[in-house]
């Protein structure tokens, strides 16, 4: 099968630079992806969710009037969400702490850092097709499940709904 | 074990929602993914916007020195910011990083209210300039700049954190 092939995927690039929008639309197209829809912030990129139905996003984190973690907030819990369960890489200069953690609990299923490299992109775009997250509803957040290892250690506390079902969360 | 408070959590599957795209098609488009053919032609599509992006790198840090002259340090954090992001796809890996050092800097002032060093900036900016136009800027001198300026930057925020906080 050939990159050709793939040209009924679609993403959705979110980012105010034109020039890093430009970047990433190249990659897309060079990945055999034709179809790319293009927004400057996450409040174009919400009517174009609901628009053209994307297969992915790639967003950024700073933009104006709506950021990347708005945006992502809102496709993850609106009532209206075209799709909360889209995959959204956020791509971003931004890799302060306290950014990612903000990324992570608003909801994006991989993080990039940029400067972009080709094999991170690729990395990202592979996790999102090969290994799709389950999603977990809880009273203060929906999304990709935010854990990424497994910790055999782990003592508690225990909050699954069949944790308490089958009583493990019992001295 | 002890349950603490009462929060219930529902975990959604992955094959309740729908895949990217089917499984026939995953296991093709990864292997794609996966070759060196796509690798080289995703290098090749990167390596055709380098000369447009330090281009762009270049006018940006022509603004930093501007906004730096003008004590204007949201926008040397901004334009700063645009070039940390650009800057490795431009072929100038130094100047993205020193661009980086200033960012992490500038942010590490502003949460710590505390006055920024114009000098400290100054430094910063002379030399993303000087790094985005200079030939092979990343293996000579930038690699070594970027260096020292974060050591200065981490003894400032060590001489800040070290300082005695007012009582409240």
């Amino acid at each position: 099968m050939t990159a050709a092939s793939f040209d009924h995927l679609r993403v959705l690039i979110v980012e105010d630079n034109n020039h890093m929008r430009a970047l990433l639309r190249s990659l897309m197209n060079a990945l055999g992806i034709r179809q790319v829809i293009e927004c400057t912030d996450g409040a174009s990129a919400y009517a174009e969710l609901r628009d053209k139905k994307p297969d992915f996003v790639l967003t950024d984190l700073s933009m104006k009037p709506i950021d990347g973690i708005e945006f992502t907030r809102m496709v993850r819990t609106a009532k209206d969400s075209p799709n909360p369960y889209v995959p959204i890489v956020m791509v971003t200069g931004h890799t302060e702490r306290g950014r990612v953690e903000a990324a992570r609990d608003a909801g994006v299923t991989e993080f990039l850092a940029k400067p972009i490299t080709v094999q991170n992109l690729l990395l990202r775009i592979a996790e999102i097709v090969e290994r799709p997250r389950p999603f977990v509803r809880c009273h203060s957040y929906f999304g990709p499940d935010r854990r990424r290892r497994k910790d055999d250690d782990y003592a508690g506390p225990w909050r699954r709904q069949d944790d308490i079902a089958n009583d493990v969360a019992i001295i | 074990m002890m349950k603490t408070g009462n929060y219930a959590c529902e975990f959604i599957q992955n094959d309740c929602y729908p895949p990217v795209m089917t499984a026939r098609a995953t296991s093709e488009f990864l292997g794609m993914l996966k070759s060196d053919a796509m690798l080289s032609r995703l290098d090749r599509a990167a390596a055709a916007r380098c000369h447009e992006l330090a281009d762009v790198v270049r006018e940006g840090s022509r603004r930093l020195e501007d906004a730096a002259r003008l004590g204007d340090m949201q926008t040397v954090f901004d334009e700063a910011h645009e070039i940390r992001g650009l800057a490795g796809n431009a072929g100038l890996a130094a100047s993205g990083r020193i661009a980086d050092g200033l960012c992490a800097y500038l942010s590490a002032m502003t949460q710590a209210n505390a006055a920024i060093d114009a000098g400290v900036v100054g430094l910063h900016v002379g030399s993303i300039s000087r790094a985005a136009n200079t030939r092979d800027e990343a293996t000579r001198l930038g690699t070594e700049v970027d260096k020292e300026l974060r050591a200065l930057v981490k003894r400032r925020l060590s001489a800040l954190s070290a300082r005695p906080r007012k009582p409240a």
